[in-house]
């Protein structure tokens, strides 16, 4: 009954990809479930960790897809850059008080990662797996 | 009562009578051989004596029924019954380990006892059960009846020493006696089977919204979590619109077992719609079936859209226009004909036309209406279309005959002239009432004049006339004001120059213009065949025992939410009826719940009277055959623990029944039993044969002496 649930098809065959991804979920369910609350110190703290693990998560494939020379690195990479853009804003709006963790922002957390995993990290992962990474 | 020793003679009567009663027969006996012919010697003499009262004596005594009894002691070794629950519900939570646990525990208790012990299974029947065979053990008993224990513990025939139950404590059937120190003489040892307290447990109670709304309007949830097993604690509730996240809220819960609270929603698809409430699922929490509720809402468009078509403009037609885009829930389109006929778009105007919800026709058709339009016009119609119809002296009546059928009415004879009149209310129309937004009397009589078109009508039996006019003080028979609802919905008005009733102003006839026209067009544009009293159960199947919640959404004549009405329901299931009352949860919304309904199929019907209105709605449920074995409770401690203390035994949990063998052989013991028996003499056959030789004996001595 989680917001948002990890599956098989988001497996991308790149195990340090594929954890991270989990991780990810992980602190949504985790937002999600703090939202509807005041505890607003608990949800900046874990708003500022997971824009510090999703920069840390988008390097790291940005590396892997440089270093094998995936097809799509430049439009992938757009997408990762407008994410941290949208989590940057709203983690300063949040931490002045200016907006609230709204079923809207979530939302658009758990589209963004559905989306992104099944057609741009998926793609990427066959394209790497293919390619000997792992 | 004559006794010695362990014997003893009782009598039905006191033994003083028998013994001076014996005494009179002895005397009588005496006297009777105290001279006989020939004279006797005394030994024949005092056999004689001794004959005759024997006999007669004996005779006597039996009257009073004598009973010779006998007290003997025997030493009885005592025995231990152990009545095992046979129900489902003690291993509802876990079977396999239960199953084992209280197979060993039998096991060990036959293995280890001293003395003999006695095993009966009980659910609905009680049986003997070989604790070496346990096979039989199959918890499968639909029901618990400590009914049958009890009875077997008075009727239980050997030196019953301890009675061991073990049981989750929960019947469910039969009749337990109040107080068990006095049904039960012997020590009672409870074994409980299960948890001694309810599973944390939260669970989405009562979902209260209305199932009608609108796209982009905001709608709120009334949302009920119940908790069990839980003295306090946090969770949450988010509600999802198609499977999306709508709003999230924290809850506290408390020991009252209920916490109420709202989210809300804003639909953006028109259709049905899916609303999901969860609650966030606690720590221990087994059971999360519970913890999600689905219903569905109908999302309407928000604005109904009419379509205004004259092909002669007037000022009745502008205000009618003007008064219904005063009304934020119409989009209003109008069409007015010019003629040159080649600057009309004949596609916009079907578009228009098909794509609307009420036409108002005013002047239309007129003789110089395109044949083209009025076609457009009159197909919609005869497809369904409502339509309010204003006919003036420049409506072509003749046109009107191609839609003769949708029309409330067939004309007799018009004219063409005019007749100022006013509008009086026919007595038994509500509909005006509700139309106009006034029951006042007089109110209609005090606007101004309009200009009749003259017509002379047959009614049809579907219409209803709404307005008369009126000349002077002289209430005319001719209607002004027709309403029908079938075949197709419609309003026909037959008066030109009604913009005037909004000049009245003393009688707040500026509003009343506004609101006749808006409400006229709300009248129409509700769609007939939606019932106004909407019934939705919580579920479509219920347990025996459970709740069963009721909803009934409310609507006025207008399909406004019906602010205050008086809602009751009737539930039957074609043999048994019950009534329920509705309370009022909001605007249009009104519940009531009801329990302890018999299995069976239900409809319920819903009566709803808004003033003089009365509506109705019905809706369907099932209540299932209860099986009380299936539902999850806990042990229960407190009974089994009462029936130990007050049989002067003891309550022990499952877990440690090893030690149950142990202290039963220290309490059981070897009793001395004395055990009466009794002879009853009358009607003793030896007495009765001993009698008999008495007096046979005393025959033949008396022939033998020559006394006879």
């Amino acid at each position: 009954m989680s917001f948002l649930e990890w599956g098989d098809e988001y497996i991308t065959g790149i195990e340090s990809v594929d954890n991270e991804h989990k991780g990810a979920v992980e602190i949504i369910n985790q937002l999600y479930e703090l939202s509807g609350t005041n505890e607003r110190s608990h949800i900046s703290e874990l708003l500022g960790k997971f824009y510090d693990e999703t920069k840390a998560h988008f390097e790291n494939e940005e590396r892997l897809m440089k270093e094998y020379k995936i097809f799509n690195y430049f439009s992938h990479k757009a997408q990762h850059d407008r994410l941290l853009r949208i989590l940057r804003e709203f983690i300063s709006e949040f931490d002045n008080n200016h907006k609230e963790l709204t079923p809207q922002f979530l939302n658009l957390l758990h589209d963004w990662m559905i989306n992104h995993f099944k057609f741009h990290d998926g793609k990427m992962g066959r394209e790497l797996v293919e390619k000997g990474a792992k | 009562m004559f006794g010695a020793g362990n014997f003893s003679l009782s009598f039905s009567s006191g033994s003083g009578w028998i013994i001076l009663g014996v005494l009179i027969l002895l005397a009588f006996s005496v006297f009777y051989y105290r001279f006989t012919i020939p004279p006797l010697a005394n030994k024949s003499k005092y056999t004689l004596i001794l004959l005759r009262f024997t006999g007669i004596a004996l005779i006597f005594v039996l009257l009073f029924a004598p009973e010779l009894s006998y007290v003997k002691t025997v030493k009885v070794k005592p025995v231990n019954i152990v009545f095992i629950d046979n129900s489902n519900s003690m291993v509802r939570a876990d079977s396999v380990k239960r199953r084992k646990e209280i197979i060993k525990l039998i096991k060990d208790f036959h293995e280890s006892g001293k003395f003999n012990s006695k095993f009966f299974l009980f659910d609905k029947s009680l049986r003997a059960l070989n604790p070496l065979a346990p096979d039989s053990l199959t918890f499968a008993g639909r029901a618990t009846n400590y009914e049958l224990l009890f009875n077997k513990i008075k009727d239980f025939e050997e030196n019953a020493s301890n009675v061991v139950i073990i049981s989750d404590g929960n019947p469910t059937e039969g009749v337990v006696p109040n107080d068990f120190s006095e049904n039960i003489s012997v020590p009672v040892y409870a074994v409980g089977v299960g948890e001694s307290a309810l599973a944390p447990n939260v669970e989405v109670g009562r979902v209260i919204t209305n199932r009608t709304v609108y796209k982009g309007e905001k709608s709120s949830v009334e949302i009920a979590v119940l908790s069990s097993g839980i003295e306090s604690g946090a969770s949450a509730v988010s509600l999802f619109l198609n499977g999306r996240l709508a709003g999230r809220k924290k809850i506290i819960l408390n020991s009252s077992g209920i916490i109420k609270t709202r989210l809300s929603f804003t639909p953006k698809k028109i259709g049905i719609n899916r609303l999901t409430v969860v609650v966030r699922k606690l720590k221990a929490e087994k059971n999360i079936a519970d913890n999600r509720k689905l219903i569905y809402v109908n999302v309407l468009k928000k604005k109904k859209k009419i379509f205004l078509a004259t092909s002669s403009p007037s000022s009745d037609f502008e205000f009618i226009k003007r008064a219904l885009i005063s009304d934020s829930n119409f989009v209003v389109r109008d069409f007015v004909e010019y003629s040159n006929e080649e600057q009309i778009s004949y596609g916009t105007f079907k578009r228009e036309t098909d794509s609307s919800e009420v036409l108002f026709l005013l002047n239309f058709p007129t003789a110089e209406t395109s044949p083209k339009l009025w076609s457009i016009v009159s197909s919609a119609i005869k497809n369904g279309k409502p339509f309010y119809l204003q006919i003036t002296a420049q409506t072509d009546l003749r046109r009107l005959n191609a839609i003769s059928e949708e029309l409330p009415f067939k004309f007799k004879s018009y004219s063409k002239s005019y007749l100022d009149v006013q509008p009086s209310p026919s007595g038994n129309s509500a509909l005006i009432n509700e139309l106009s937004g006034t029951t006042f009397e007089g109110f209609w009589e005090k606007l101004p004049p309009a200009e009749y078109v003259k017509t002379n009508l047959f009614i049809s039996p579907a219409a209803g006339i709404l307005l008369y006019i009126k000349k002077g003080n002289e209430k005319l028979n001719f209607p002004l004001m027709i309403s029908a609802g079938s075949p197709v919905k419609s309003l026909v008005l037959f008066a030109d120059g009604i913009w005037k009733w909004k000049l009245k102003v003393d009688l707040n006839s500026s509003m009343f213009f506004n609101s006749f026209f808006i409400n006229s067009a709300k009248w129409l544009g509700n769609n007939k065949n939606e019932g106004r009293v909407k019934v939705y159960l919580s579920k479509s199947a219920y347990k025996k025992n459970e709740k069963v919640y009721i909803t009934a959404e409310v609507f006025d004549k207008l399909y406004n939410h019906a602010e205050n009405a008086a809602v009751t329901g009737l539930i039957s299931d074609g043999e048994q009826k019950f009534n329920v009352v509705f309370q009022k949860e909001k605007a249009g919304l009104y519940a009531a719940d009801i329990s302890g309904l018999p299995a069976g199929k239900f409809t319920v019907s819903v009566k709803a009277k808004i003033g003089e209105d009365v509506v109705s709605g019905k809706g369907k449920f099932t209540v299932e055959k209860f099986d009380a074995e299936k539902i999850d409770v806990p042990m229960n401690q407190n009974y089994l623990t009462r029936i130990s203390k007050e049989t002067g035994g003891k309550f022990i949990p499952l877990a440690n029944g090893v030690k149950l063998a142990d202290l039963l052989n220290r309490k059981s013991k070897i009793i001395i039993l004395k055990k009466k028996e009794g002879i009853n003499l009358f009607p003793s056959e030896y007495l009765l044969i001993f009698i008999i030789f008495t007096f046979s004996a005393e025959w033949f001595l008396r022939k033998r002496k020559s006394l006879i």
